[in-house]
């Protein structure tokens, strides 16, 4: 059975609509009316034990809200969720007890202790044996660097160090999933890199199941195997990463700097490559093609043999270019080849 | 267990660190009693007693009253309303603790820290300038009966600011809710005015309710208005009270979990 399975999963929050201004505050006490907004809509998802899964999807999508239902925080409108063969919301406290989840924009942690105490306090809570949670410090100072700050209040850490904290915080429990939500948003390169190997490590090496959004690519590339991509509260995709760069990211492109370009129509010289499209832009030929049905070397040898090129460059669409025609909702997933 | 002691020893500590809400504290408070001290003290003007009550009888219920409004940390209703009004609850959602156990555990780790050093230190002042000639209590009998009620007291009330605190589950008017409940327990508990004073009918039914249990019970159990069978009683309604009001606290928790959103994504 999947460490986390959802069925048919729907979320709907109730919006007030109230009209602007006094009067409209009046007549709202007198008549409410509410708007139902719906977050999260028929969703189905099943992630085996072990995986990194990303979630994508522009903001507003209901991202932070299948977390939150997934985590057991909130009741689904309809549908079901079973995590570890548990309803997370039921059982919330049962549940809590085997995952760890960390909200980019929150802290866990108490403002007013110092980080240390924050962590001994989940120690207790959790009842993690004193010798697991020295080892749990060493893991978290080596890997993240806590041992700098361990004694500052959190109130005093910046940005970079308070989501170090909350990761070791979460971690305390050794939980079999960790949910992240937007884990790395707002941080400098260095501590972004610093997160994602301490990530790849616990997915790799201790086998850890990570649910995880995130707007950042190398999040996605670097950390996880299977990306689902929703928008709009439906899902639009779910695919390992592969799947994704093999159906979505195939064009190829091409460019030539050639020295004192005839500017000639190409597809002469390009003719018995296949299908290919290829344009001038100044003294460079530009040549795109999908990269699983043109053979780059031919294209490559007969632009060669025809001119003189002073210089070569590739570039291949990736994930970046997937997310990117997701959040500007040019995707056609009907269109996109069919399956690869 | 073990959890909810951590969480109430966190709590005194963290509200250790707010060393200027002392002093604060302890100003408003004294300057409260005393103003309360003055009131009544005007209300005896030219008379021996008020419903019964003498002078010294009113001063020491309520010295009474302010000590059971001062052992609840009513910070936690403070607290618990900005973290559902900034979502934070979510943090409280994620840990493997009982929600109400937790929020009890930290009013009381609060009380520790801040309520009570500064309400041995009011007390001192207060029965210093206005408050000498307090009575002793009647006897050993209602020194304890006096000193359970009043516990159990703090527990009523604290399980009263923790459901009236839920409420903000449904409604982003915390202040409006924490005032309403505030005026409300403190007039019909007897803090402000002794339930005696009210005319005879509406006192009776008063004592009916929950909220006596927090000031009048443990005030006419010292002053030996409240004996044998009668306090025994009065400490089982409130003993029952108590339970009721915990029970109901989980029932509300229930509902305010099930339609819970989480403010600000
Ligand atoms: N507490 C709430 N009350 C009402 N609507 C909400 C609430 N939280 C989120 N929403 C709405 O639900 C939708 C999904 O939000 P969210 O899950 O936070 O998206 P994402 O994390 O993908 O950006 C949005 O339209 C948002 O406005
Ligand atoms: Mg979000």
């Amino acid at each position: 059975m999947a460490a986390i399975e959802a069925r048919a999963l729907c979320k709907a929050y109730r919006r007030p609509l109230r009209a602007p201004g006094l009067s409209g505050s009046v007549r709202h006490l007198l008549r409410p009316r509410h708007q139902d907004i719906v977050a999260v809509d028929h969703l189905d998802l099943s992630i085996e034990a072990g995986e990194a899964v990303c979630y994508v999807g522009p903001n507003g999508a209901g991202k932070s809200t299948t977390i939150k239902l997934l985590t057991g925080i909130l009741r689904p409108t309809a549908g079901t969720v079973r995590v570890l063969g548990r309803d997370p919301h039921r059982q919330r406290v049962a549940n809590a007890r085997d995952i760890a989840a960390t909200f980019g924009n929150r802290s866990q942690l108490n403002w007013d202790l110092p980080l240390g105490e924050s962590l001994a306090l989940l120690r207790d809570i959790y009842a993690v044996p004193q010798g697991r949670y020295r080892q749990h410090l060493r893991t978290c100072a080596d890997i993240l660097g806590i041992d700098a700050f361990l004694s500052a209040p959190v109130r005093q850490l910046s940005l970079g160090q308070r989501v170090r904290a909350d990761l070791a915080a979460a971690l305390v429990h050794d939980p079999k999933i960790l949910y992240l939500d937007e884990p790395t948003v707002g941080l400098d390169i260095a501590v972004k890199e610093r997160l994602r190997a301490f990530l790849r490590q616990l997915h790799r090496e201790r086998g850890l199941t990570i649910p995880l959004t995130t707007h950042d690519l190398a999040d996605i590339e670097d950390v996880c195997d299977r990306l689902v991509i929703i928008d709009q509260a439906r899902l639009l995709y779910d695919g390992t990463l592969r799947q994704v760069r093999d159906r979505f990211a195939r064009e190829r492109v091409l460019r030539f700097v050639v020295r004192q370009p005839d500017r000639a129509d190409p597809a002469g010289i390009l003719a018995g490559c296949g299908p290919v499209r290829a344009a001038w832009e100044g003294d460079t030929l530009v040549v795109a093609f999908d990269r699983l049905a043109v053979e780059s070397p031919a294209v490559t040898a007969r632009v060669l043999r025809a001119m003189d090129v002073v210089d070569f460059h590739l570039a291949d669409a990736g994930i970046a270019d997937v997310v990117r025609r997701v959040y500007e909702r040019r995707l056609d997933l009907a269109e996109e080849g069919g399956q690869p | 267990m073990r959890a909810y002691a951590a969480i109430a020893s966190r709590q005194f500590q963290s509200a250790l660190q707010y060393r200027g809400n002392y002093a604060l504290g302890m100003l408003s408070s004294l300057a409260l009693v005393l103003a309360m001290f003055f009131f009544w003290h005007a209300g005896f003007d030219g008379r021996s007693a008020i419903a019964g009550y003498s002078w010294a009888q009113t001063k020491t219920y309520l010295l009474i009253g302010y000590l059971s409004a001062n052992l609840v940390a009513t910070s936690s209703e403070a607290r618990m309303s900005e973290s559902i009004r900034t979502g934070n609850v979510l943090c409280d959602l994620l840990l493997p603790v009982d929600f109400q156990g937790a929020r009890l555990s930290e009013a009381l780790g609060s009380v520790a820290a801040q309520g009570v050093p500064a309400l041995l230190v009011t007390l001192a002042v207060a029965v210093a300038v206005a408050f000498s000639g307090v009575l002793p209590p009647s006897g050993i009998g209602a020194a304890l009966g006096a000193a359970v009620a009043l516990g159990l007291g703090v527990v009523l009330k604290s399980a009263i600011v923790y459901a009236s605190a839920l409420v903000c589950f449904w409604t982003t008017n915390y202040v409006g809710i924490a005032w309403s409940r505030a005026a409300l327990t403190n007039l019909l508990c007897g803090a402000l005015v002794p339930l005696a004073f009210f005319p005879a009918g509406v006192a009776a039914v008063l004592r009916w309710l929950p909220f006596a249990g927090i000031t009048d019970t443990p005030a006419r159990i010292y002053l030996g208005q409240l004996v044998g069978v009668h306090a025994f009683l009065a400490v089982c309604l409130e003993a029952a009270w108590t339970v009721a009001v915990l029970f109901g606290g989980r029932v509300l928790w229930r509902a305010a979990s099930a339609q819970v959103t989480i403010h600000g994504g």
